[in-house]
């Protein structure tokens, strides 16, 4: 007895949203008619019957066909219209058809061509595109002009032996992380240029090693200190780029080049000092961190290098992977203001900070989603 | 026209990328920047003299401790000379002296291929202070002579040095050799001192300076070139309680190897006045300069910096000096600049914290202006002005104490470049 309720209720549910659909798809029915026309208007443009090829698809056109069918019915019309000498009406309808599929391409195999003749008389390209992603990048300095909290020294206790010691200077890249919003322009066939503003942070390890008193070598175990700190800079950027892409296959490869211009928006540190001593855990000091943006040129301009590959989805969107990298050109430390204040001054010989002159190198990898807007048009001869 | 516009825009972008662009020449050589080098290890290592080799390197004298500083007990210090390129990219760094003995290095003259070192070691024993003297070969990196100088039982404290050359000796003979200037403490009363020892070590000759007893000490000397003269600077208290200091510039003079006083004058402000430094401009006039209390406290916190002019007399009947209200300081040295003013470096302690700055100063005597002031170090309660040198391009070189650790008395010695207007940058 109970089942036979839930299957009357079930029944009375399919029912419902069979009504509900009618009632907010009325062409649900057409479509059929229209699919049976389309059907129709092959055999009879195939027959040479075209008068009533355009009887049977004008109105399904208007609202009748799935988007499939609307494209093939705007194929068979737009030619049918070309094999009237019906032109003006031949380029609304292929328009309609371009308006409908921006990305629709001929097969210069198995199309007439006529047809093929049309659609190149066509602007098919996308005008612009506009895109936004996120990424990781991986950054070291490019060093210009080299600094030495510890100078190359040679130690020797009265008659004793001379040790030399160089500093133990070493950068070390990190990862950081990049958001980015693009857009590109059509320039020519396949060729974009593009323009986007961007943020990233670029973060880089520095450390040194120096002794930790002069009588090292009257001792047996060797005693440093090490410091080190973590550089994390924030940028802001407008890049400027070509791109050029190669094919119309679903996996679109591209190499672009360009230059960038880099704005600082903040420069943070932190410090850290650790005692090594051999055999021994080490054994953290001291640690601090600070605001140094105004030890850096805010200002700074970048050449770009990029290749990527371009995945086109369902539709007509893409998820782009692309591999870029990026050079600054000018020297980010601030020669007036390195040393700032006597607090600087603190930090600078606590944490054995080298003041060197340098530029950032980073390599990005940035997963976009990439939207393309066509406008097609006539050429205009 | 499409692509006339697109390469116009590429062109325009590529040379306002590459305008903006370091090149070359706008990155300046390493040579010319300046710098805070720091030397040393852990305890105290100072920085306390410096001066100019004839090839353009730097000759750095500093003092090391092996043991952390231990409040009443003086540490076992050894003298570090440290020796730059002329770039100041690398050092040679030397420690001398002996293990169980303190030496403190208190002041460095180059001649002809060496290093002498003034000082003083101990052997913390009452009465074991005595001068030191310290020959240093440059060319071989090694400490050639070494002597310690004083009376049996009591404590002789070095303060500075100066070069003597082909002065009269004994017998018809000529000597060359330093002179080292500072107090003699014996059981109940100070009194001043100066020794001289020629150039190998030999032939010391010792006085107390008259006139200076019971409660002075000499703090720096200096040989006017080409006369047999010397002339110094020396601080005299009135009594055994004080409640005064006054300054002393006397001028003495070689005779037949032998030191005869000639000249005193005396001079300061009311309260104590501390000598450090004489500086010859030349031969007829000489510079002093020091911090001064002008109240009757004992308080190092309120050194004001003073300047004592001595005028071309030879009777030192004509001083001007100066008190300059703004530098509260304790002035450690002073350089004529290439443009007639005068450099200081002193430390400055803020009575509050009780934490010290290490100041660097442009002062004009004649128009009685501080002109600028520089602040170094790492502000904490050990940093410590040491000596300053400027180089015939304007850029000035100074030495000093830098704490490394906040709280901690670990300090470092440190070098540093700064342009002609006392700035650390390019």
């Amino acid at each position: 007895m109970r089942g036979y309720l839930l299957d009357n209720i079930k029944r009375i549910c399919q029912l419902t949203l069979l009504a509900v659909g009618i009632f907010f798809n009325p062409n649900i029915f057409g479509q059929d008619v229209c699919t049976q026309n389309l059907m129709d208007a092959r055999e009879s443009f195939a027959d040479g019957r075209f008068l009533e090829v355009d009887s049977l698809l004008r109105n399904c056109i208007k609202n009748g066909f799935t988007k499939v069918e609307r494209i093939e019915a705007l194929k068979i019309l737009s030619l049918t219209k070309l094999y009237m000498d019906e032109m003006s009406e031949a380029d609304s309808l292929y328009l309609k058809l371009l308006l409908t599929d921006p990305e629709h391409q001929v097969n210069e195999l198995l199309d007439p061509p006529d047809l093929i003749f049309l659609h190149n008389s066509f602007r098919t390209e996308p005008i612009f595109s506009w895109a936004v992603g996120a990424g990781i990048n991986y950054s070291f300095p490019t060093i210009i002009n080299e600094d030495y909290p510890f100078p190359s020294t040679t130690i020797k206790y009265n008659d004793g032996p001379a040790i030399p010691m160089q500093p133990k200077k070493k950068y070390t890249p990190l990862v950081g992380y990049s958001f980015t919003a693009e857009m590109d322009f059509v320039l020519l066939k396949d060729l974009y240029v593009g323009i986007g503003l961007s943020f990233s942070k670029n973060r880089y390890r520095y450390s040194t090693e120096y002794l930790k008193s002069l009588y090292t070598t009257e001792n047996t175990d060797i005693l440093y200190y090490e410091a080190i700190y973590i550089q994390n800079l924030n940028w802001f950027h407008i890049p400027l780029k070509l791109t050029y892409q190669f094919g119309k296959l679903k996996f679109k490869p591209y190499i672009s080049a360009g230059a960038s211009y880099d704005y600082l928006l903040i420069s943070k540190r932190k410090d850290l000092i650790r005692e090594k001593i051999s055999g021994e855990p080490e054994t953290k000091i001291e640690q601090g961190s600070s605001n140094d943006t105004f030890s850096k040129n805010r200002n700074n301009f970048s050449m770009l290098f990029s290749v990527g590959m371009m995945y086109k989805t369902n539709g007509i969107d893409y998820i782009v992977l692309e591999l870029s990298y990026a050079q600054m050109f000018n020297n980010i430390a601030n020669s007036n203001e390195r040393y700032g204040d006597i607090d600087t001054q603190t930090d600078i010989i606590f944490y054995a900070i080298a003041l060197d002159s340098f530029s950032l190198s980073s390599f990005n990898i940035t997963l976009k989603f990439l939207r393309p807007f066509y406008r097609p048009r006539k050429i205009d001869k | 026209m499409k692509l006339k516009g697109f390469y116009s825009i590429i062109s325009v972008l590529i040379v306002f990328v590459f305008s903006h662009c370091d090149n070359n020449e706008s990155v300046i050589p390493r040579d010319e920047a300046t710098f805070i080098h720091l030397y040393g290890g852990e305890f105290q290592d100072k920085g306390i003299d410096i001066c100019a080799l004839p090839d353009g390197r730097l000759a750095i004298l500093a003092s090391t401790t092996e043991t952390p500083a231990v409040i009443g007990e003086e540490p076992v210090r050894d003298v570090v000379i440290i020796l730059t390129d002329t770039a100041g990219k690398s050092s040679e760094l030397y420690t001398l002296g002996k293990r169980t003995k303190d030496e403190s290095p208190s002041s460095m003259v180059y001649h002809e291929g060496h290093l002498y070192i003034a000082g003083t070691t101990d052997d913390n024993n009452p009465g074991d202070k005595d001068f030191l003297f310290m020959k240093f070969s440059i060319s071989n990196g090694s400490m050639t002579n070494y002597l310690s100088i004083g009376y049996q039982g009591i404590d002789e404290t070095c303060y500075d040095n100066a070069v003597f050359e082909n002065v009269s000796g004994e017998n018809n003979t000529t000597i060359s050799g330093i002179i080292m200037v500072g107090e003699s403490d014996s059981i109940d009363f100070r009194s001043s001192l100066d020794i001289w020892v020629t150039f190998e070590g030999d032939s010391i000759g010792r006085n107390q300076l008259d006139g200076v007893l019971p409660n002075g000490r000499t703090k720096s000397v200096l040989v006017e070139s080409g006369s047999f003269q010397y002339t110094f600077v020396a601080e005299e208290s009135d009594s055994y309680t004080p409640t005064g200091q006054s300054i002393i510039i006397a001028s003495n003079a070689f005779s037949n190897g032998r030191r005869s006083r000639s000249k005193k004058h005396l001079t300061g402000f009311n309260g104590f006045n501390y000598a450090d430094k004489i500086l010859s401009v030349n031969s007829n006039s000489a510079y002093l300069v020091d911090g001064y209390n002008s109240t009757s406290g004992l308080s190092i916190n309120s050194d004001t910096a003073g300047l004592f002019k001595r005028q071309n007399d030879i009777n030192f009947t004509s001083i001007s000096t100066i008190k300059i209200d703004t530098l509260d300081m304790e002035v450690k040295d002073i350089y004529e600049t290439i443009d007639n003013g005068y450099l200081l470096l002193g430390t400055s302690t803020n009575t509050s914290t009780n934490l010290n700055t290490i100041k660097l100063v442009k002062f004009n005597f004649n128009l009685n202006e501080v002109l600028w002031v520089q602040n170094f170090g790492t502000n904490q309660e050990f940093d410590d002005a040491g000596s300053l040198i400027q180089m015939k391009d304007g850029k000035i070189f100074f030495t000093a104490a830098v704490s490394f650790q906040r709280g901690e008395s670990n300090t470092k010695i440190a070098l540093y470049k700064t342009t002609a207007d006392g700035k650390l940058d390019f």
